[in-house]
């Protein structure tokens, strides 16, 4: 079947259809994503998972940037972008390892350009903020029995967004995002016996979050005007804004019992994510050579649950360069010419601190992105994208994962709502 | 290239094969749980506190065994009634005889070798319900006797399982059953048609018997056989109700807990919760077992029933005989050589800690309640060798 068969909304449709309904939601993981809300998610965009995560200053047409919503004030088309991730944790606590995977849904986004002369532009999206995943199994003997302690948490927040843009001034742009922060993880234990007689204790812990903030946006792409330099190069500036959100919170402990699964305390409270501010630079070489650099910034020292900072939380910081090669300048060039070459390293000082000691994390990063479809008014890319790092160490009753992250992600641009010119 | 859906199949199928190389999660990551984190188990058995023995309402009816005889300490009586519609026709026949078929199913405490004994066949008079008469109705119910042809016992063999003993029945009951049947004008007669089995006077310590009721698939069964127009033929009674009553022919001897079917001898057993209860969290209980002891000397089972009591969660202090019946235990011999029975007891043990105000303890029934006397003498709270016994495993953090 060729896709100039498929309608475009269909496209659309079986796109999400592809993603929303895979079965693959598993939730085995890092024992690090038990704290705090979990791993913070960094994602900018389908596009730059290969680059580095930056993202802030990408202030180019052809893709959404989920992160900073003045970026959304350059699209002429319609765009869309949907992925799925796989990750893989291999896991040393010192004395042994072990290998898990999760694979999630990441994000959906949506940006519908409005008024394309002064950028205006509304996207919708759903991403994620942080995930929780992880299965710990151990063998004990314990009351002349051998026992078997499972601990298992899935989960996470996401962000269900509006953002909206706008270009007041040539290569100026500003943006908006309205967030609503939302999700649970179920922190799961049990401990069960041999003998399938016995009755296995098991309880759930199951943490509910919701809240709303904001995220303003800005970035101005005229420096390489400003310093001179020749028209086909760019140069620009982003930063964003991210005012915190204090989020209702509720906590059930449910535990089972051989009479039936009670309800044994509820308690209502509330969390406070804090703010985050991150800047980011763009330089666009050429055509088809593109640098950018990314730093955030978020005080997770504010970071409270019930009123309670946690120890282990600290402040964040994230640091994250890539770069993009398209050698594709016009269209029906060959498919390789098309493809778009990604790549980058970042590293980050994780928002956990465990027996005195920063969790810290470094990657590198690369990508492509693989031409689905190209027209005059619509175009489909397959990008993918592959992480590898490391995080945290075996010193300190610590683990050191070795992280492996593939994404695949299907992002195109449309025309709607344009006008059908009658001749 | 060329195909969008293409593309989006061997993507997916790849992010599948992927997650598909997880492995089996282990122990790793266990250290950076906080102290205090995990669950811990523990395991203890202590003796019951309390226990008695009581005597609830014996409701026989419908039980797999009706059951007749005596012996030193239980004497049974039989009630059988016929619910079959009796064939107007039968009003002008001559009926030649009409037998009684009963399978036997159970034995208990025949002599050996067995000694001979009759079971008179009486007629009842009273109409009664299985679901409420009780051995207290008895000198309500009025029961007379017949020129039947008793059952007549002469052999150990004769109460072998699926044997079949017979009697013939008084045709003259018969023809009064046939006549108050076709008397549709008589509206103030009830038709029922009922009679007893009680073991002939004279007949003592000749042991108990049980025949299979109705309902099953060898109910007693009443054969007429009839002549009409020179050529026999016969109808067959066979469905109906059944019970009897087991009367005690004196206190229980008190110095066990004492379960025992038909007489609705039963007893209650008691557990403190406390040793296991926690004043922050609830425990949660994994497995908990009840041990009795079974005096195998002083015990008395019969033959074709199963050797086994039930133990349910008592629902008050008083009346005693008041069970929640959806919570219950079996409880058996782990081995045949054991005299231990156990229970298991989970779920009421969880019942017990959760709310101790409701912990009134088990109440152990035999499992033939309504169908045999098969007698269960455990050991009491006084016998500290084999005292009542509750092995229970829980979890606490």
């Amino acid at each position: 079947m060729n896709v100039a068969m498929i309608p475009t909304r269909c496209r659309i449709l079986l796109l999400f259809l592809a993603v929303w309904t895979s079965p693959l939601f598993a939730g085995e993981g890092s024992i690090y994503s038990r704290y705090g809300v979990g791993d913070i998610v960094t994602f900018t965009s389908t596009r730059t998972v290969g680059m580095g995560g930056t993202g802030i200053a990408m202030i180019t047409d052809g893709y959404v940037n989920g992160t900073n919503p003045a970026a959304l004030g350059i699209l002429s088309r319609v765009q869309y972008s949907a992925d799925y991730q796989y990750q893989g944790y291999k896991m040393n606590d010192g004395t042994g390892s072990n290998f898990l995977t999760t694979g999630t849904v990441q994000s959906a986004l949506l940006a519908l350009p409005v008024y394309t002369p002064y950028g205006v532009t509304i996207g919708v999206g759903l991403l994620p903020f942080s995930q929780t995943a992880y299965d710990v199994k151990e063998n004990d003997t314990e009351a002349g029995q051998n026992i078997t302690q499972i601990f298992d948490g899935v989960g996470g927040l996401s962000s269900a967004q509006v953002s909206l843009s706008v270009s007041p001034e040539t290569d100026l742009y500003l943006g908006g995002t309205f967030h609503y922060i939302f999700g649970n993880a179920d922190y799961r234990q049990r401990l069960e016996y041999p003998d399938a007689g016995y009755f296995t204790t098991d309880e759930d812990r199951i943490v509910s979050l919701e809240g709303f903030g904001g995220t303003v946006g800005a970035a101005f792409t005229g420096f390489g005007k400003l310093f001179g330099l020749s028209k086909e190069k760019k140069l620009a500036l982003g930063a964003t804004f991210f005012t915190g959100t204090k989020m209702d919170a509720k906590e059930e402990l449910i535990e089972n019992f051989v009479t039936s699964a009670e309800t044994t305390s509820v308690a209502y409270g509330n969390a406070k994510i804090p703010m985050s501010i991150a800047l980011g630079l763009m330089f666009q070489a050429n055509e088809k050579l593109l640098f950018a650099c990314d730093a955030r910034f978020q005080s997770w020292n504010d970071y409270t649950y019930f009123g309670v900072h946690p120890s282990e939380i600290r402040n964040s910081s994230r640091y994250g360069i890539g770069l993009e090669y398209a050698p594709r300048a016009t269209l029906g060039e060959s498919f390789f010419r098309q493809v778009q070459y990604r790549a980058g390293v970042y590293t980050e000082a994780t928002y956990l601190m465990l027996d005195g000691e920063q969790i810290k994390d470094y990657f590198v990063t690369g990508g492509v992105g693989l031409p689905l479809y190209f027209g005059q008014d619509s175009e489909g890319r397959l990008n993918l994208g592959l992480e590898y790092g490391v995080r945290g160490t075996t010193s300190n009753g610590l683990e050191l994962d070795h992280i492996i992250r593939f994404t695949i992600s299907v992002s195109g641009s449309d025309t709607w709502f344009t006008p059908t010119e009658i001749n | 290239m060329k195909s969008f859906l293409k593309t989006i199949a061997i993507t997916a199928a790849i992010a599948v094969i992927l997650t598909g190389c997880s492995k089996e999660p282990s122990a790793v990551g266990i250290k950076l749980l906080p102290a205090g984190e995990k669950f811990s188990a523990h395991e203890t058995t202590y003796a019951a506190f309390a226990d008695t023995v009581f005597t609830g309402v014996a409701l026989n009816g419908g039980g797999t065994n009706i059951l007749v005889g005596n012996s030193a300490t239980v004497e049974c009586r039989a009630l059988l009634r016929f619910d079959n519609t009796i064939p107007e026709s039968l009003a002008t026949v001559q009926i030649d005889s009409a037998r009684l078929d009963l399978t036997v199913n159970y034995s208990w405490n025949i002599p050996i070798p067995a000694p001979s004994a009759t079971y008179d066949i009486e007629q009842v008079g009273t109409p009664w319900s299985s679901l409420t008469v009780t051995a207290d109705s008895l000198s309500g119910l009025s029961i007379s006797p017949t020129a039947s042809i008793p059952i007549s016992v002469t052999s150990q063999d004769s109460f072998n399982v699926g044997n079949i003993l017979s009697g013939q029945v008084d045709t003259s009951l018969m023809r009064k059953w046939i006549s108050i049947s076709a008397d549709t004008a008589d509206t103030v007669t009830p038709r029922f048609f009922s009679i007893a089995l009680v073991t002939h006077p004279g007949f003592t310590n000749v042991g108990i018997w049980g025949f299979t009721g109705f309902g099953t698939s060898t109910p007693p069964s009443l054969t007429l056989i009839y002549e009409k127009n020179g050529v026999k033929d016969s109808v067959i009674l066979n469905s109906g109700e059944g019970t009897f009553f087991a009367l005690a022919k004196g206190p229980p001897a008190a110095a066990y807990l004492d379960v025992q079917g038909g007489l609705a001898l039963r007893s209650k057993v008691r557990f403190s919760m406390k040793p296991v209860s926690d004043s922050v969290n609830k425990a949660i209980i994994n497995n908990a077992t009840m041990q009795l002891t079974l005096n195998r000397s002083a015990s008395l089972l019969g033959v074709g029933s199963v050797d086994s009591v039930v133990a349910y969660f008592s629902g008050s202090e008083t009346p005693p005989d008041s069970v929640i019946a959806s919570y219950y235990a079996y409880g058996y011999r782990q081995d045949t050589t054991s005299n231990i029975y156990v229970f298991n007891v989970t779920t009421m043990a969880q019942l017990w800690l959760n709310s101790p105000s409701n912990n009134f303890g088990v109440a152990v029934r035999s499992l033939g309640d309504n169908a045999s006397v098969d007698y269960h003498a455990f050991y009491t709270v006084k016998d500290t060798a084999h005292t009542p016994r509750i092995l229970v495993t829980y979890t606490k953090r």
